[in-house]
């Protein structure tokens, strides 16, 4: 089960609301923070404390795709792949990802350090192609200028062994 | 290259901070409204100064605020839409990163002018920094009685509840933001009842776009005269363009509305990123905007003119590509993101997207027959229009536009029953 502290801190958004079931994302959000994914008794819990049915959690963790349902590895590694990604090299990113791990897409490393996940626009194209980790975004993760058959690639190596 | 208005403060250290916000006139605009003017005043000057909402739509946002109704004896809510998930579109998180403080006072002086007591504030879920921001602004406007209760002395007091997305573009639209908030799945709503009727729990609710409320503190403290006269004819006020793609440097760039989108694509992006490729096609106003080629697109961008030449300014995400990207390929990349994002409501949407999908991969793999082709445009066509919210129209504008305007290409991995241009990077 959650902290205490994490339960008030629901306990106190949810009071501040004009309805409690407003404060779902932000509870979801804390939960996951805690405890890295939302398990079935913290989702009966909540909504219990929102004063919603419990098929109404499952309906809003099933929607989200960044709540989970099931636990993941340490970092999730999104590689954004819409389309201003796409048009600076973001698939020869995902190769390289995919081969480094050793993973497929939606996998995680058998170490449960890492796993892969393809993004939508992350709203940073100015930096495409764009990988997420945790929160923060990473830039340049390839140089295109040396042309396809020279990418580099060196930037990747650093972000993963700062990962592992 | 005229001088930035809205990003004037962007780029100075400590930008994000209350101390420098004020020293270049921050809050002044909502000194005035609060002082000097009656909420009336300050919805009559928004009118004046000619803003349109920088959310996609162009809705004036003047007219929109007298929409709300002055006599409903329930709570009034005032939204800002920073949930920025349409792909190419990066200008609201530069506005909340470096220069929350513009935002959170258009945040402010909207509450007054329509007379919420509450406002919500809806980012995007990945937006870490901008959230951060702007609960840092948020705090300091409070300890400076900038919010909270009575707001510099006066009568009028205003809560702000911050409120963070977990991953949903369709949560950028207006109903399925306020579903969304109240802690439900982003199923849009059937309109009307429109948002300024019933909105958020039910009550009359106005929404705006993030770069729509940091204009406004420009607007009242430099008054609407001033403002209306930057821009062109009914598109007044700084713009911000935000450049991806295939040029040589992507980033946010601001200048008058009406911009030529050549001079934003080779003056401030600096052309195409690789010498002697030239510009085959741009998308101007976020992925679901209709493609235009390169022999049509030197045009003024402003809500009017990109409609007359048959697209949208929408987000003003700029997707620019050279001779190396293939068509057929980046019409499947902006299919799959719709065909992922739809909510799954309405029939036409949910089954078109995936259907499109499925066309356009077999044509891109060397699959497809000549009568596909057209059958991309039909799916589409019973797309467009037949959906409770605008997302279907967002999935059918692209396809139908690269089809017609791109059918040669269509046609040529048809023939060689493959992509020409497969690994051309
Ligand atoms: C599918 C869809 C996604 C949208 N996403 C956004 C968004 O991310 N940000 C935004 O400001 N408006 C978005 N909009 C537009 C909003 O519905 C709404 O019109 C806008 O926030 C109004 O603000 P404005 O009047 O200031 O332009 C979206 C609309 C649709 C149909
Ligand atoms: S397309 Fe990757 S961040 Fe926008």
């Amino acid at each position: 089960m959650i902290s205490e502290k994490t339960q008030k801190k629901i306990e106190s958004i949810a009071s501040k609301l004009p309805q409690r079931a407003a404060a779902m994302l932000s509870a979801l959000r804390l939960i996951q923070d805690e405890i890295g994914h939302v398990p079935p008794e913290e989702r009966e819990w909540l909504a219990g404390k929102l004063g919603v049915s419990p098929a109404a959690v499952e309906a809003v963790l099933s929607f989200y795709t960044l709540f989970r349902r099931e636990p993941e590895g340490k970092y999730t590694i999104w590689v954004c792949s819409t389309l201003p990604c796409a048009l600076r090299g973001c698939e020869l990113l995902m190769d390289h990802l995919r081969h480094a791990l050793g993973i497929r897409e939606g996998e995680t490393s058998p170490d449960r350090r890492i796993t892969l996940k393809r993004a939508e626009c992350l709203g940073g194209c100015d930096r495409a192609p764009v990988v997420q980790v945790g929160e923060d975004y990473h830039d340049v993760l390839l140089d295109l200028s040396l042309g396809t058959a020279k990418v580099s690639f060196e930037r990747v190596e650093a972000l993963l062994e700062k990962l592992t | 290259m005229s001088e930035p208005i809205l990003l004037a403060n962007i780029g100075e250290p400590d930008s994000q901070t209350l101390e420098k916000y004020r020293s270049s006139g921050g809050y002044e605009g909502l000194r005035r409204a609060i002082s000097d003017m009656s909420p009336a005043d300050v919805v009559e000057e928004v009118k004046k100064s000619g803003l349109r909402g920088r959310g996609g739509a162009g809705f004036p946002t003047g007219v929109k605020w007298g929409f709300v109704p002055k006599d409903s004896s329930k709570p009034r809510y005032f939204i800002c839409n920073a949930d920025e998930s349409e792909p190419g579109t990066f200008k609201d998180r530069l506005l909340m990163e470096q220069d929350p403080h513009a935002v959170l006072e258009g945040i402010i002086i909207g509450s007054y002018a329509i007379g919420a007591r509450e406002a919500f504030l809806y980012i995007r879920g990945e937006f870490a920094d901008s959230y951060r921001a702007m609960a840092a602004a948020i705090d300091e406007a409070k300890h400076a009685s900038l919010l909270g209760m009575k707001i510099l002395g006066s009568s009028y007091s205003l809560e702000i509840h911050l409120f963070r997305g977990a991953g949903a573009y369709i949560c950028g639209e207006e109903t399925g933001l306020m579903e969304s908030i109240e802690g439900k799945r982003g199923h849009p709503r059937l309109k009307p009842p429109f948002p300024a009727a019933v909105g958020l729990f039910g009550c009359p609710t106005n929404i705006n776009n993030v770069e729509t409320v940091a204009n406004v503190p420009l607007i009242l403290r430099k008054g609407a005269p001033w403002y209306a006269e930057i821009g062109c004819e009914r598109n007044t006020g700084p713009k911000l363009y935000c450049l991806s793609g295939h040029v040589k440097r992507p980033g946010v760039y601001e200048a008058p509305l009406g911009v030529r989108l050549h001079d934003l694509i080779y003056e401030h992006a600096g052309g195409m990123w690789r010498q002697g490729l030239k510009l085959k096609a741009v998308i101007p106003g976020g992925s679901s905007t209709p493609v235009l080629r390169a022999d049509e697109s030197d045009i003024d961008m402003d809500f009017d003119s990109v409609a007359k030449a048959g697209s949208l300014l929408g987000s003003a995400g700029v997707i620019v590509m050279d001779e190396t990207a293939c068509m057929v390929d980046s019409l499947l990349n902006i299919l799959k993101f719709y065909a992922h994002e739809s909510c799954g409501q309405c029939t036409p949407c949910r089954e078109g997207c995936n259907w499109l999908v499925k066309i356009v991969r077999s044509i891109e793999d060397g699959k497809g027959k000549s009568a596909d082709i057209d059958l991309v445009e039909n799916v589409a066509g019973n797309i467009m229009g037949k959906t409770i919210c605008p997302l279907g129209d967002a999935v059918a504008m692209p396809a139908q536009s690269f089809v017609r305007k791109f059918r040669h290409e269509f046609e040529e991995h048809v023939r060689l029953k493959g992509c020409p241009l497969k690994g051309a990077h």
